[in-house]
């Protein structure tokens, strides 16, 4: 804790509603330090190179391009900025788009202040995020047994993954996830983490398909 | 609402450099050139009926002054109205490419015949006529008729574009009128009472994200939709927020409604007795088996003490509701620890 306070999380805001950029800043500002902000995708492009902020909250939603434009060009350049994805979205393939584009973590803006602190860090130390909702979302996308996986160590979850996951969609957070299964926190932690790996590279076609499926609804 | 003209529109996507609209000649007197140009064309074709041809380079020139004149402002007027339409432009340059060469051909094979000095006295006059006309109607055709239509169809389908734009903007200000614009002048008046005013907040921001994300494509015969608004239901008269995640679905069948109502008394009961502000709800339809999940960080209760908070909610409405349907419930909780209730029920073969 004492180390955190030492040198606080440097963040930078990208969100097309100046409202609610100030609403974040006003919310994690004592434990945070909101470097910047930035309203589409060209200048948070170009304020992450000018400020190399340590986690970008980054909404879904973007003029010019979305939320994953920013991923795609920024973690060509500069892989070590971590992204946390946020939106009132409830469309699962904008969502899923960005976990697979490279964010850490997704959130729904209504979060509270402390709960957004604690996304930051967890992402800021390297560890994943993933609110009930995403949780859901993957759960969702992953459900079903494809006839051939193209790559089973990819396209399926583990007993285990799956478990932690309905938990995280029930709201429980890693800790009580942990006392719950009786592992360890940074078992659950292993757990999300191999989740997160196999949204990013897995080919399973089924999961584009369903995010697009869904979207259509 | 916001239609635009057809004839803004083709200009309208041209970067300003291009549009030099100052050093332009107006249309007006183009119009008028083209109208000298019939007379003039006309007049040609009197005088070619009626008079001996004069040599070939002096007709060469004739025929082409004449036909320039009848294509060349009318050419020029449908070149400006598709300007800055890169295909309509190079069909154009095509166009009056191949009435030069035509025109071009025509001549030198005229010339050729002239200085060759075969064949009939008038034939090389001839040809060198009917090629310069064959090119002038082709350029007629080609860059005055063809345009014409394309952009006619371009107005119909920039018009029609346009008829759906407003159709759909008036559904959306209808929306937004009975729905947002609503509450807003509600909690305009009902500041006093911040309780209300989180719970209009709430119930406006249910209603739009459920229109703006399709939930109107749940029909109400879906698990996720009934609990969608048994959650809805609870968050208006408690004042409580239900954070709802669900995983597949499947029909609201006896067994269904069965969980759903168990539910709906579990988040009653969250609400009312847990002291917090938040309560999760997890549903998940899969391996022949639903599952939902009610859950709270509140105050929790001792199960040992009969009678507990939830009165007689508990035993009749969650646990004989779901062993009347063949289903099974799990209650944790401990005084301080908070309550998760599972419910689990065979899926129905539907």
């Amino acid at each position: 804790m004492t180390g955190q306070q030492q040198r606080r999380v440097r963040v930078l805001v990208v969100d097309d509603h100046s409202l609610f950029r100030s609403g974040v800043r006003t919310e994690i500002e004592p434990a945070m330090e909101v470097v910047g902000a930035a309203a589409d995708v060209a200048a948070a492009i170009s304020q992450v190179r000018a400020l190399q902020p340590d986690v970008v909250l980054l909404d879904v939603h973007l003029p010019g391009g979305g939320g994953r434009a920013v991923l795609d060009a920024v973690l060509a350049t500069h892989p070590e900025v971590r992204f946390l994805a946020l939106s009132v979205s409830d469309a699962a393939e904008d969502v899923i788009g960005v976990i697979r584009g490279g964010a850490r973590g997704y959130v729904v803006k209504a979060i509270s202040g402390p709960e957004l602190c604690e996304a930051i860090r967890r992402v800021h130390a390297g560890d994943v995020y993933f609110s009930p909702k995403l949780a859901g979302f993957v759960l969702d996308a992953f459900s079903g047994n494809p006839p051939a996986p193209l790559d089973p160590e990819l396209d399926q979850l583990t007993f285990r993954e799956r478990e932690v996951l309905r938990l995280i969609a029930s709201g429980y957070t890693y800790k009580e996830a942990a006392a719950r299964l009786h592992i360890s926190a940074r078992t659950v932690e292993t757990h999300v983490s191999a989740v997160l790996r196999k949204l990013q590279l897995s080919n399973r076609r089924e999961l584009s398909r369903w995010a697009a499926a869904r979207n259509l609804a | 609402m916001n239609r635009q003209t057809p004839s803004a529109g083709g200009t309208r996507d041209l970067p300003p450099p291009l549009r030099r609209a100052g050093s332009r000649l107006r249309p007006g007197w183009v119009v008028l050139l083209g109208g000298v140009g019939i007379g003039v064309f006309a007049a040609f074709l009197w005088v070619v009926e009626h008079t001996t041809p004069p040599p070939l380079p002096v007709l060469v020139v004739i025929v082409l002054v004449v036909v320039g004149l009848l294509v060349g402002p009318w050419a020029y007027l449908a070149a400006r109205r598709l300007d800055g339409d890169a295909a309509a432009g190079r069909i154009l340059r095509r166009v009056l490419a191949g009435g030069a060469t035509l025109a071009g051909t025509g001549v030198t094979v005229a010339a050729a015949i002239a200085i060759a000095g075969t064949g009939e006295p008038g034939t090389a006059g001839a040809v060198a006529m009917f090629s310069i006309l064959v090119a002038g109607v082709l350029a007629l055709v080609g860059v005055v008729v063809l345009p014409w239509l394309f952009l006619l169809t371009r107005t119909v389908t920039r018009e029609r574009a346009a008829r759906v734009r407003a159709e759909e903007r008036a559904e959306v200000a209808t929306h937004l009128h009975d729905s947002v614009l609503q509450t807003l002048t509600l909690i305009q008046k009902r500041t006093g009472d911040p309780g209300e005013m989180v719970r209009l907040a709430r119930h406006a921001e249910r209603e739009l994200r459920g229109w703006l994300y399709g939930a109107a494509a749940l029909d109400p015969d879906d698990l996720v939709a009934a609990l969608q608004a048994a959650a809805g239901e609870v968050e208006d008269r408690f004042g409580v927020s239900v954070e709802l995640v669900t995983v597949g679905s499947c029909r609201l069948d006896e067994r269904a409604r069965a969980v759903v109502g168990a539910a709906g008394e579990a988040l009653t009961n969250a609400a009312k007795h847990a002291g917090v502000a938040r309560v999760s709800v997890f549903a998940e339809v899969g391996d022949g088996q639903m599952v939902v999940v009610v859950r709270d960080r509140g105050r929790g209760f001792d199960e040992a003490v009969s009678g507990g908070p939830g009165g007689r909610g508990i035993p009749d409405s969650i646990l004989g509701r779901m062993r009347r349907q063949g289903g099974a419930t799990t209650i944790r909780t401990a005084p301080g620890a908070g309550t998760e209730v599972e419910l689990r029920m065979p899926v129905g073969r539907a």
